[in-house]
């Protein structure tokens, strides 16, 4: 089967993919905000608090990077309906990021109030997932199918922001801790 | 008729969570095979092929697994393969579960000391010899706990699957959900599931991690 790449249909919705990098940038500035917050709070209760905070602490951490992040996404966006709480997407899932990286950060200031480096890994795992990217991917894909060249599109998106982050990141490095 | 969700509900999830470890085997085989190649090639004094693998690690890791999954399961029918959401979902989770294993074994193997090649080089070992007899099985030691701890990783990722239509434990789920409306009940049972496959593995990481720590 011969099949020519197109991608003219989908720079074509560049509108759409950049509201989509737009929504990933506010997921994942709400999330790292808001579970540095939670994931402060938690070291901190972890490692100084009373005996049975520790243990509430602990059991959050563990439960959250125990389960998926997809799963923890559809009881919150699914299974809250059941309580009367009914929420949209991008607040369902700024909330299920926010709790899921909290547990993750938790572990990384524990860790480094305890100044034992680990859990590196996980953590920059749980960077990797975010997005309502898919939601506008979607729509561009009903509309051109050419759904090989969106999310080839979208990779390199994410690439780039990827790189970015890693740049800036590394600057705030150099600029707070290596120049002195 | 909408039916309740019954304990033969919870039976159909925990059947299915079978789907997620085998996914998770088949992933976590082609990550290591894939994963072991990249990390000798790391290390190889062919400058060409570290940057090389440099930058295929640097690729897969700064895009998200979602995508990866999407682009291999709409990429492969363009290559004539017919769409198989098991094979584009071990594709996929090969490609990623690679370049993770890849560095967390290069930094097991670049963290046997120096002198360890110079004095196997001195007793007249080739370079696949000194690797073989001298450096991986020190090396096996340190990378046993963060792989088991991606081992965990992985079995979370594979939720990821049921986006692309693959029976496994979320997709499962989900489909339970769809027919009882008890979408709580039933999302917070498969996250019971996963954390009973989860936790055991990550309390063993950490208490491998601490012997290790004790040993040195």
């Amino acid at each position: 089967m011969r099949y020519g790449l197109q991608f003219r249909d989908v720079f074509a919705a560049w509108e759409s993919l950049l509201g989509g990098v737009y929504i990933t940038l506010l997921l994942s500035a709400f999330a790292m905000l808001g579970g540095l917050t939670i994931g402060i709070i938690c070291a901190a209760a972890r490692v100084y608090g009373p005996r049975w905070l520790k243990g509430i602490a602990a059991g959050y951490v563990e439960i959250i990077r125990n389960t998926p992040l997809l799963v923890q996404l559809f009881l919150i966006f699914f299974g809250l309906p059941s309580f009367g709480i009914r929420l949209d997407g991008l607040t369902a899932a700024i909330l299920a990021l926010v709790i899921n990286l909290g547990a993750y950060a938790a572990e990384i200031v524990r860790a480094g109030f305890e100044a034992v480096p680990k859990a590196q890994i996980e953590a920059g795992h749980s960077l990797g997932l975010s997005g309502l990217q898919f939601h506008a991917a979607s729509i561009i894909q009903s509309r051109t199918f050419r759904d090989f060249e969106v999310y080839t599109v979208i990779g390199v998106l994410y690439l780039g922001l990827a790189f970015a982050f890693r740049g800036l990141f590394a600057g705030v490095y150099f600029w707070v801790f290596a120049r002195r | 008729m909408i039916r309740t969700f019954s304990s033969i509900d919870v039976m159909y999830l925990v059947a299915a969570a079978r789907w997620t470890l085998a996914l998770t085997a088949t992933a976590f085989c082609g990550s290591a095979l894939l994963g072991l190649v990249l990390a000798i090639a790391r290390i190889s004094p062919i400058a060409p092929l570290r940057w090389l693998v440099a930058a295929y690690i640097y690729v897969v890791q700064g895009t998200p697994l979602l995508v990866w999954l999407f682009v291999i399961f709409f990429g492969l029918p363009l290559l004539g393969v017919s769409v198989n959401p098991w094979l584009a979902a071990a594709i996929a989770f090969s490609v990623y579960g690679s370049a993770f294993l890849g560095e967390i074994w290069r930094g097991a193997l670049i963290s046997i000391a120096r002198t360890q090649w110079e004095a196997a080089a001195s007793l007249g070992m080739s370079m696949s010899q000194q690797l073989r007899y001298i450096i991986i099985p020190q090396s096996v030691r340190i990378a046993i706990p963060p792989t088991v701890g991606f081992l965990v990783q992985l079995i979370k990722n594979t939720s990821l699957a049921a986006t692309i239509g693959l029976v496994e434990l979320t997709r499962e789920g989900q489909l339970t959900a769809a027919g009882t409306y008890m979408p709580f009940a039933v999302f917070t049972t498969v996250a019971c599931i996963y954390f009973v496959m989860c936790f055991p593995l990550t309390q063993w990481s950490r208490s491998l991690e601490r012997k290790l720590d004790v040993a040195r």
